[in-house]
């Protein structure tokens, strides 16, 4: 995408530049930019050098709040957290995903039935999601279990047992792949039928047109859904808020919910901030990371 | 040869009844959530916990939603829900809808790094700039008011930006060159050639848009404490109230009422939601 | 360099922002039209209680229009995060054990001037040892409408089946778990019945029970953790659970899978307001009994005071509301309809808890003899909240009560020292 954007800009340059006008388009953006992120980002790093319960006055207490971070086992454990649950809930759910949409592609019958009815979970989100399952994950009365019974398994707590409390979580963030199916199957009926009939001719077999004609041509996509799933998976709160409030042991403490809880629950806001300063840190990492991938893995179409 | 085409026959009925069982399957997992919800919402608080559970109430307790609507003010959340969702909606969507064409189609110094820019700070979770903004709305006076909830987003989302400008880039060229032969200014032409073409990605947009000011949860929970300003994701956890008692039954009703316009709005804009990405020319 | 120095910059800023902020802050309290004042409350449990008694005292003060602020859920992080974003309620509701500690931030005010301007208020009419942490340095910062006993609450039915005497007030811990075994039914080795609920890791009914035992988590304001008074009362409790298999675990319990009124469980141990959800049992009879005691007879009660807001923009009015709000009226009301404890004694004398309704509620009133609301140290909140997380690992058998208590101890005792500096 961003390959894209930048050839287009150069294909641009016989228009001729025009930066006041370019400027009143953007400026809402400055200013929210200014405000509401680059400011606050910069006021989060002051705040960080500060005991404060916003109540009383605030104490400066220099670096204290990060020697404090590095010997937290808590912060430790929730990064571990968030680690773990993008590494395995963003590529499951691009596998479900890209498999839904393989599926709703092919041409039979029903078959935009099967996508809307697969599609109707993404229309449900936060709170709403949350309890859904948290009622559904319930050891004794939940339907999980239930249906478990049925073949004679005896189900697992769930969110209530601090092992399967992050897996749970993994497991309800895929109820809800609709989204990255719906950019897949876009990107498949771009893919033009000359490509599959080439391949054909090569004498491709079926798995081998999927490997050396779809899985190129969807490269945008899965990007674009790889991307999407990390900023996703780097916000879970909602969840971790409404069903399990970080527990059972910690064991959901996601990142944003430490520092929610260091700053809204015990107001220890130089601590949040300390927090919020150094996520900022990796999320421009990761940031940095994903435009080098998708200059160096995307093939484009032009 | 005969047996042949049979042979292939045969194979595309297997591989039919495979992709068939797949997608039941799935649809199954997919909609099961939602019927058990349906179905706790209409139990009463003693049967909620019965073994075995019943799939289907034996007296459905319809007075469920009856107690929800009655018993927290469902309608002034709802309101408020519709008021942010609404004033969110057409703040985020002409402020983005500004700042990508001028992205796209105006040619200034300094647009690639703001379009990275815009990129990067759609990484940044809610949470890392959380403290410095509720101290803002401390001194603005705007903590327990709906303006922390909708004034942010008037200026331009990341992710509705990147979306509106990979329409507008992919838009001819030719359009803008004819217009400013008659002698339109840059504004004209955003105006009266490329908004009137845009209404599909417009309506895509706002659709996002929708979904994420109905299900915001975060900044209400830091920012709102007044009943009558609450919104709908604040107003359902009043069912899980203090004590570890939780009114599943309750709760399942109050969820699903608050599912209910997005629903309707799935139906009613079923291809925005389903199509909307590609005519976004988000591939 | 340059890093430090803008560092420095900032934080300069960030000081004189901080300053400049603290003039401008106000209370809720606007003045409404027409010359009446309008305050504020913040409050939790049942709504229309609350409602009833704003929409009375309205009628009785027609200079004061009063605004609800309702919070069920997560209450005391919502009105922190009030109380730090400036949009404090003019009267608070605080809980009993962080009243201290919001009286030395000074975000509430002494209500002793109040009390001594007004004639028609008798401070005597309260049972002192339940407004013990609402004063501090000779003042009094709240009032109390109200105590919430903890209580047992048991199956009858499944007592008559199992043939177990329903407990008379005499129980004892071995008593009590000597009923549960005999309650608890298995089908192999499937429990399909409890003898007793187990203990969940809300801190407050293992203090109970750490009470009842003689201890309590703080001694003379310091950490009390580690000593053998608490650890046994802990390991009991989480070897009721854990080794005899007479209790369902946390994990069998958490979600709102409050396993008594499927009939799974047949005792439980909880605050007297659950009478009011076991009201709309249908399937067995049950009823409530004191809870069993071991070295001590003691329960916790819960309890919680009215407070003014220190930027109350109308003090005196809330003054009037906390005086109508823990008013014979109120307490008479909330007490018959909830089972509460008056904490005025001529309104206990009136034995409104009584109602009979289940059968065995008069004994509800003896709590104010041996009961005591909860425990105080400087930092309680954020030492509760780690305690319930060394609970949690206790009562699912990670830890045992010595492992944890001893390491906890260390840690209480530095959230106390760095609240008392």
């Amino acid at each position: 995408m961003v390959g894209r954007s930048l050839s287009n800009v150069r294909e641009n340059g016989n228009m001729k530049r025009n930066n006041l006008a370019g400027f009143i388009f953007i400026s809402p953006w400055i200013i929210g930019f200014l405000l509401f992120t680059g400011a606050p980002v910069l006021y989060s790093f002051a705040i960080s050098a500060f005991r404060w319960n916003l109540i009383s006055s605030p104490e400066f207490i220099g670096f204290d709040n990060y020697v404090t971070m590095f010997h937290d086992s808590l912060f430790y454990k929730s990064l571990s957290i968030t680690s773990i649950y993008t590494l395995f809930s963003v590529p499951l759910q691009l596998i479900v995903a890209l498999t839904a949409a393989l599926l709703v592609n092919q041409k039979i019958r029903g078959a935009k039935v099967f996508r809307t009815m697969l599609y109707l979970p993404s229309i449900i989100s936060g709170v709403a999601v949350a309890m859904i399952w948290s009622w559904m994950f319930n050891p004794k009365f939940g339907v999980i279990n239930q249906v478990l019974g049925w073949f004679h398994i005896n189900g697992p707590e769930w969110i209530y047992n601090e092992h399967w409390s992050l897996p749970s979580m993994i497991l309800m963030s895929l109820w809800s792949f609709g989204g990255a199916m719906i950019v897949f199957l876009a990107g498949l009926q771009d893919i033009p039928g000359y490509l599959y009939e080439a391949a054909e001719l090569d004498g491709a077999s079926r798995f081998g047109k999927f490997l050396h004609v779809t899985l190129p041509m969807l490269s945008p996509s899965i990007l674009f859904n790889l991307i999407m799933g990390i900023i996703t998976s780097f916000q879970v709160f909602t969840q971790a808020y409404v069903m399990t409030d970080g527990g059972p042991n910690n064991s959901t403490l996601f990142f944003v919910m430490y520092i929610y809880q260091n700053g809204f629950q015990y107001f220890n806001m130089g601590y949040a901030s300390a927090l919020s300063v150094v996520l900022f840190v990796i999320v421009f990492i990761v940031t940095m990371l994903q435009l080098k991938l998708s200059k160096r893995f995307v093939t484009y179409d032009k | 040869m005969a047996s042949k085409t049979a042979s292939i026959r045969n194979q595309r009925i297997i591989n039919n009844t495979l992709i068939y069982a797949i997608l039941i399957i799935a649809s199954i997992v997919a909609i099961v959530p939602i019927l058990w919800m349906l179905s706790s919402s209409l139990k009463t608080g003693i049967d909620i916990y019965m073994l075995p559970p019943e799939w289907i109430p034996s007296k459905p307790q319809w007075g469920n939603f009856h107690e929800v609507l009655t018993r927290v003010p469902f309608f002034t959340y709802m309101k408020n829900t519709v008021l942010v969702t609404g004033l969110g909606i057409i703040g985020t969507v002409l402020s983005s809808t500004l700042v990508a064409y001028g992205l796209a189609r105006i040619n200034f110094r300094g647009s690639n790094i703001v379009f990275m820019l815009i990129l990067a700070t759609m990484m940044i979770p809610p949470q890392v700039t959380i403290v410095p903004q509720f101290l803002l709305f401390r001194e603005l006076g705007w903590n327990n008011t709906l303006a922390p909830l909708i004034v942010p987003e008037w200026f331009g989302s990341p992710y509705n930006i990147f979306l509106l400008r990979q329409f507008f880039v992919a838009l001819p060229r030719s359009l803008d060159e004819a217009a400013m032969l008659d002698g339109l200014s840059v504004y004209k032409i955003f105006w009266k050639v490329t908004l009137p073409l845009s209404k599909p990605v417009i309506t895509t947009v706002s659709i996002t848009a929708f979904m994420f000011f109905w299900n915001d949860f975060f900044k209400p929970l830091i920012f709102i404490s007044d009943d009558s300003i609450k919104t709908l994701t604040l107003g359902i956890l009043e069912f899980k109230n203090s004590f570890n008692v939780i009114e599943w039954n309750y709760l399942m009703a109050a969820a699903m009422l608050m599912l209910i316009p997005c629903v309707v709005l799935f139906f009613v804009a079923q291809r925005y939601f389903v199509e909307g990405i590609s005519v976004s020319g988000m591939k | 360099m340059k890093k430090v120095v803008a560092l420095l910059t900032l934080s300069t800023m960030l000081v004189v922002a901080g300053c400049g902020s603290s003039g401008k802050e106000e209370a809720n309290g606007t003045s409404g039209s027409g010359g009446k004042v309008e305050i504020s409350m913040s409050i939790w449990g049942e709504k229309e209680i609350w409602e009833k008694a704003l929409a009375e005292f309205e009628s009785t003060h027609p200079n004061i229009k009063t605004k609800l602020v309702y919070i069920p859920d997560a209450y005391e992080d919502k009105l922190m995060t009030m109380i730090a974003g400036g949009t404090a309620p003019d009267m608070m509701t605080l809980y009993e054990t962080t009243t201290p500690d919001l009286a030395k931030q000074g975000v509430i005010q002494d209500l002793t001037p109040f009390i001594e301007k007004d004639t028609s208020f008798d401070l005597n009419d309260f049972y002192d040892n339940t407004l013990e942490l609402a004063k501090l340095d000779n003042k009094l910062y709240g009032l109390n409408y109200t105590l919430a006993p903890e209580v047992m609450f048991y199956n009858k039915t499944l007592f008559d089946k199992a043939g177990v005497k329903y407990p008379d007030g005499t129980w004892t811990w071995d008593d009590y778990v000597a009923a549960a075994e005999k309650l608890t039914v298995k089908d192999g080795n499937k429990v399909t019945q409890y003898g007793t609920d187990g203990m969940t890791s809300w801190w407050l009914p293992t203090e109970a029970a750490i009470r009842q035992n003689g201890g309590d988590i703080f001694k003379d304001g310091k950490a009390n953790f580690d000593s053998p008074e608490v650890i046994n009362a802990i390991q009991f409790w989480a070897d009721v659970t854990l080794k005899k298999g007479i209790a369902p675990t946390i994990a069998e319990m958490s979600g709102g899978g409050d396993l008594f009124p499927s009939g799974m469980v047949a005792m439980t141990r909880n605050g007297i307001w659950l009478k009011d959800t076991y009201k709309d049992i249908k399937n067995f009879e049950w009823d409530i009994a004191p809870l069993p005691k071991n070295k001590d007879a003691n329960t916790i009660l819960h309890s919680s005071y009215f407070t003014i807001a220190k930027k109350s923009k109308h003090p005196q009015e809330t003054w009037e509301l906390i005086k109508w709000l823990s008013g014979p009226e109120i307490q008479k009301g909330v007490s018959e309809r909830l089972g509460y404890v008056p904490t005025r004694k001529s309104v206990l004398e009136q034995k409104p808890y009584d109602s009979g309704q289940p059968a065995g509620t008069a004994f509800v009133g003896d709590v104010v003899n041996y009961g005591r609301i909860g425990p105080y140290a400087p930092g309680v909140k954020q030492i509760t909240d780690e305690f319930e997380k060394q609970l949690e690992q206790i009562y699912t058998g990670k830890l045992t009560a010595e492992e944890s208590m001893k390491a906890f101890q260390t840690k209480a005792q530095s959230i106390i020292d760095l609240n008392n500096k």
